[in-house]
């Protein structure tokens, strides 16, 4: 098994409130892997640690074998659940500062992406829609050729005909070598792409397996198990 | 890394210090303008009045000039390091020094710009564009020992003074930007109203900053006149030994200063490698 991200008795609370009690997971590589969970059980702490925006309180955290720092961050591609471009840049600023930052960016395959949607690179950010700003981001994220990429909720602010699109462009951007761990509440939509499933809840891992593993022995789909684990 | 990090800083900012820099410059030199019609109507009181009126409004906007530069400085650093554009900063392959200085130099580069508009326009406001006055003021730093030569009536301000004085108007810069850095860095920590946090640091981190001189002022006096308060509080205003005695609080209050920054740059840069805590 090449394990390419593990977490081994990882703690993080706020103030005085646990959110991830001593999570143990190991995650391999070239594998699309969705961390589901209710509002609250910890799926963005999780995420944000592994992106490096968020310290853990204790446990070991390792990606590629390194542990969090500027050495994971050249590795790790990020989507947060947010607009993250300052209002003023424009789509082509966008591009030339990843081009800056990130070695392993890919400028023809987001000028290609940005076409096919329709995105003009002259266009300012704070003059798109919110869901155009999510796919711009989407596009620059996968548009780097990273070993990890970290899609905090990648749907949530889009209409369902770009839901079908960046499921597409996750499926065609990721290379056998890389893992996409995505976090989701919209589970029937994502789920037929997913490999493996984590889920999670109170901070802890309630169980991990492969996608046709549970299909074999539940009979269920990924959505209805999740209505059944987490029923309230 | 550093250099592009300060590259996107400054060209983020880039079109409002211009817009600034260029009203600037349009109101100094319409200052300009009605110094020279005044001074040709031979003091005529309307032009006159028009020329004063012109001066104020200059001499606001540059008042505006600096607080805008030091409240941008504040409003990059928390928008871009602490709120959503933190995301992604914070994902960047950078180190969390380099973020944090990145901001620091582009505000310095930015006051920097603020003092050279500032003297191109003293020029203007004043109708000396061959600046004399910088003239005046070499040959007021060469007379050592005297100074009344230029008109000042205190003596002894020598070039050494000046360059102290400007060297602790540097040091007070970085000391103010460091002080707000690493509030809004201690607020953050806070996991709700990290806005009041940061203000609640700066209450105590200024107090803190007040008992220091206080206590470097009292090493001062212990070092300069072996303790005796009364000397200092009777010295005559004239005398030279009160001029030893301001260079003395100056470098004093520039070595506090200096510790500070150290100090504050330290914990600032703690806080965002090692305890970011991003809503």
């Amino acid at each position: 098994m090449d394990v390419l991200v593990e977490c081994k008795g990882l703690k993080k609370s706020y103030g005085k409130i646990p959110v991830i009690k001593e999570l143990d997971l190991s995650l391999e590589r070239g594998r699309i892997i969705g961390i589901l969970g209710p509002n609250g059980s910890g799926k963005t702490t999780l995420i944000k640690i592994l992106a490096g925006i968020l310290n853990k309180n204790d446990g070991e955290v390792t990606i590629s074998g390194k542990s969090i720092g500027i050495e994971t961050k050249k590795i790790v591609s990020y989507l947060p659940e947010r607009t993250y471009f300052s209002p003023n840049m424009r789509v082509k600023d966008t591009i030339n500062f990843f081009e800056d930052f990130y070695e392993d960016f890919r400028r023809d395959r987001a000028e290609q992406m940005l076409e096919s949607l329709n995105i003009s690179k002259n266009s300012k950010i704070k003059q798109l829609s919110k869901g155009t700003r999510e796919k711009v981001q989407l596009v620059l994220v996968m548009s780097r050729e990273a070993e990890v990429y970290l899609l905090d909720e990648p749907m949530g602010g889009v209409d369902p005909a770009a839901r079908d699109y960046i499921l597409k462009t996750i499926l065609t951007n990721y290379n056998e070598n890389a893992s996409v761990i995505i976090t989701t509440h919209l589970i029937s939509d994502v789920e037929k792409v997913l490999d493996d499933v984590v889920f999670i809840k109170n901070g802890e891992i309630v169980f991990h397996k492969d996608v046709d593993v549970i299909r074999e022995e539940k009979n269920m789909s990924i959505d209805s198990l999740f209505r059944e684990v987490f029923a309230c | 890394m550093l250099g592009k990090l300060i590259k996107y800083e400054m060209k983020s900012q880039g079109f409002m210090y211009a817009g600034i820099y260029i009203v600037v410059m349009i109101l100094s030199i319409v200052t300009f303008g009605a110094y020279k019609i005044n001074t040709a109507m031979g003091g005529n009181p309307v032009f006159s009045t028009i020329y004063r009126f012109a001066v104020a409004g200059a001499v606001i906007a540059l008042i505006v000039m600096f607080i805008i530069t030091l409240v941008m400085s504040i409003l990059r650093y928390r928008n871009n390091l602490l709120k959503d554009e933190g995301y992604l900063m914070h994902t960047l392959p950078v180190s969390a020094a380099s973020l944090h200085f990145s901001k620091m130099i582009a505000s310095i580069i930015w006051f920097a710009a603020d003092f050279i508009v500032l003297m191109l326009s003293i020029g203007f406001i004043t109708g000396d564009l061959k600046y004399s006055w910088i003239k005046k003021l070499k040959m007021f730093m060469s007379a050592e020992t005297d100074g009344t030569a230029t008109g000042m009536v205190i003596s002894g301000i020598t070039g050494t003074v000046v360059a102290i004085t400007v060297l602790y108007i540097i040091i007070s810069i970085i000391s103010a930007l460091s002080t707000f850095y690493v509030c809004l860095d201690l607020g953050s920590l806070s996991y709700s109203s990290k806005g009041i946090m940061a203000f609640v640091w700066y209450i105590i981190l200024y107090f803190v900053g007040q008992i220091l001189s206080l206590i470097g002022l009292v090493i001062l006096c212990i070092i300069m006149y072996g303790g005796n308060f009364m000397e200092v509080m009777q010295m005559p205003q004239s005398d030279a030994a009160t001029i030893d005695f301001v260079k003395g609080t100056f470098i004093m209050a520039g070595i506090i200063s200096v510790i500070l920054i150290i100090v504050y740059n330290f914990i600032s840069i703690y806080i965002l490698d090692r305890k970011l805590n991003l809503e």
